[in-house]
């Protein structure tokens, strides 16, 4: 019990996923941002987006490769062939027709994925390649000038489904604990939080009665189903809601619940009950996440 | 790491080809190394012959090569040079760097023609001039530089980038007649003015010139569009030659040529 909020003695279940991180510039911050939402636009879940997508952090011009304005997004994906294909359409059709936007790779990896090399194409024969040091671009002519774009974006390691559940009285108190916790954690680097406002309100469980659907309502944690269910929720709470984190490392994961969970037990949050966490009984991941190891 | 320093114990009066002090880079041993092979005046002599060749150990990621008291008689130093740092503090020959692979040369005088003439990576900076033929194809051959960098602070005589493929020059000063002509690709930037025939036959790449040089006519005007690339070159020569080439409000014109070939190279004149 920490503040009055009981933390379940339970824990968060993560798997391992294939990640690249993209760092988007544009002429100001405004444009940077509109190509990173759209990018990152429907891409909550893997169970049907095909990619968790997220703005990691906003970039000085510093920071960035050709010194302008600039966010930094990762994507997260199951397999190696489809956050290749989630990357190259989503840049093609989400960067690329952004105002004056450029993409370029923000980490290194042992796999490449193609960007620039496929994308050039739809310069039909203007674009122009350009190699600076050991890194190529490419230079696709559009209508406001030219659309730079890195040859190769880098595939590493990651982790995703990590995440924790905060139960209360009340929609309005579970929603406000909850975003308390969301603005804490996206001031933390190596994670994003891919749901819209990093909060989803239906979590699920692998499988369902219906044969062809791979995910169903997460029934245990759902308030309406109390009495009708085994559920897990005794009688005060009437409502759920979950912050999921996907990262590179057991580590950021780590850090990140603990931040937001910190937030939310010493804001002191009217009507909150407890916190748990989604597993699978351990049969998902081999990432475990103790809460209780959490808030120590 | 090492650093090897070669010194000549006689003045060197007639035609030296270094070509094979390239076995260096095979971290040969101070006896290996004073046996290398090289011709002087046409005549084949070991290295010790000529010079005076010691080995001290150093701090550094890579080995060094010091050569001192060099005049324009070396001619094929650092040629398919890799991995190492050659460090010359005055003039040199010809075919400087010619087919260099990586690594890097630092020259502080001047040097003559073929300057990284077919070269395809690591860099090379000379502090003063360089003669005809820089980043070119070798006589005879179709191909010039292919990759790796060239800053020259000075000027450059004839036939800049001949027949260039890849790669990055930069000239601190002027350049010649017939620069940039049949260039492929690759990126230049010329400080001042340039000679004759600039750009003829330039099939693609990019030229930039940095002072206010009058287009010829078979290059057509583009516009003046914002092109995130200069910010992004900007970076790069920032980072590889510690300089800064262009100000944050420079303006960019644009022009498209060779139209007599009708290729698509890019000259941007930025003031």
């Amino acid at each position: 019990m920490k503040n009055k909020i009981k933390i379940i003695d339970t824990f968060a279940e993560a798997f391992p996923m294939k990640v690249s991180r993209l760092i988007i510039t544009a002429h100001n911050l405004k444009w940077a941002k509109e190509a990173a939402n759209s990018f990152c636009g429907f891409a909550t879940s893997v169970i049907a987006c095909g990619c968790e997508a997220g703005i990691e952090c906003e970039l000085k011009p510093s920071q960035t490769p050709d010194k302008r304005p600039g966010v930094s997004i990762l994507v997260f994906s199951m397999s190696s062939k489809e956050l290749s294909k989630q990357i190259l359409n989503r840049t093609g059709q989400c960067i690329m027709t952004t105002p004056t936007t450029a993409v370029f790779s923000g980490n290194n990896g042992d796999e490449e994925i193609s960007l620039g090399n496929s994308l050039r194409y739809f310069g039909d024969g203007f674009q122009i390649s350009k190699t600076m040091g050991k890194k190529r671009f490419w230079r696709i002519p559009v209508m406001d000038g030219e659309f730079i774009c890195e040859d190769y974006v880098y595939q590493c390691k990651g982790i995703g489904g990590g995440n924790f559940l905060v139960l209360g009285e009340d929609t309005v108190s579970v929603l406000k604990a909850c975003e308390l916790a969301v603005q804490e954690m996206n001031k933390k680097k190596n994670i994003i939080l891919p749901f819209p406002g990093g909060i989803v309100r239906s979590g699920s469980k692998v499988g369902s009665k219906y044969k062809n659907l791979i995910a169903s309502t997460n029934f245990e944690y759902c308030p309406t189903l109390k009495g009708l269910v085994g559920s897990k929720l005794n009688s005060s709470v009437n409502c759920v809601m979950e912050i999921v984190i996907d990262g590179l490392k057991s580590e950021d994961i780590f850090q990140a619940m603990k931040t937001g969970i910190k937030k939310i037990v010493s804001s002191k949050c009217r009507g909150i009950l407890a916190i748990s966490a989604g597993n699978y009984g351990g049969k998902l991941g081999p990432y475990l996440f103790k809460l209780k190891d959490i808030v120590k | 790491m090492k650093k090897i320093i070669i010194k000549p114990k006689i003045k060197i009066s007639n035609s030296l080809d270094l070509k094979n002090l390239n076995l260096i880079n095979k971290n040969l041993s101070l006896r290996e190394i004073k046996n290398i092979k090289i011709l002087y005046n046409n005549k084949e002599k070991k290295l010790e012959d000529l010079f005076t060749i010691t080995e001290q150990t150093i701090k550094s990621d890579v080995n060094e090569v010091l050569l001192l008291e060099s005049n324009f008689f070396y001619d094929f130093l650092g040629f398919e040079w890799s991995n190492d740092l050659l460090l010359i503090n005055s003039n040199v020959g010809s075919y400087l760097g010619a087919k260099m692979k990586s690594g890097k040369i630092t020259v502080k005088g001047s040097c003559q023609n073929y300057m990284g003439a077919e070269m395809s990576g690591g860099a090379i900076v000379v502090k003063k001039n360089a003669g005809n033929f820089v980043g070119s194809s070798i006589s005879g051959k179709r191909i010039g530089m292919t990759g790796g960098s060239i800053l020259i602070l000075g000027n450059v005589d004839k036939y800049l980038c001949y027949q260039m493929r890849r790669g990055f020059i930069f000239v601190g000063g002027e350049a010649g007649d017939n620069c940039c002509n049949n260039l492929v690709a690759g990126t230049i930037i010329i400080k001042k003015g340039v000679g004759k025939n600039f750009c003829i036959g330039m099939k693609r790449g990019t030229v930039i010139l940095l002072s206010n040089v009058t287009m010829q006519s078979n290059f057509i005007e583009s516009g003046n569009c914002s092109l995130a690339f200069i910010n992004l070159l900007n970076q790069f020569v920032s980072n590889e030659f510690k300089m800064k080439i262009f100000g944050e409000k420079s303006k960019v014109s644009r022009f498209i040529g060779d139209k007599n070939i009708r290729g698509q190279g890019e000259l941007l004149k930025i003031i």
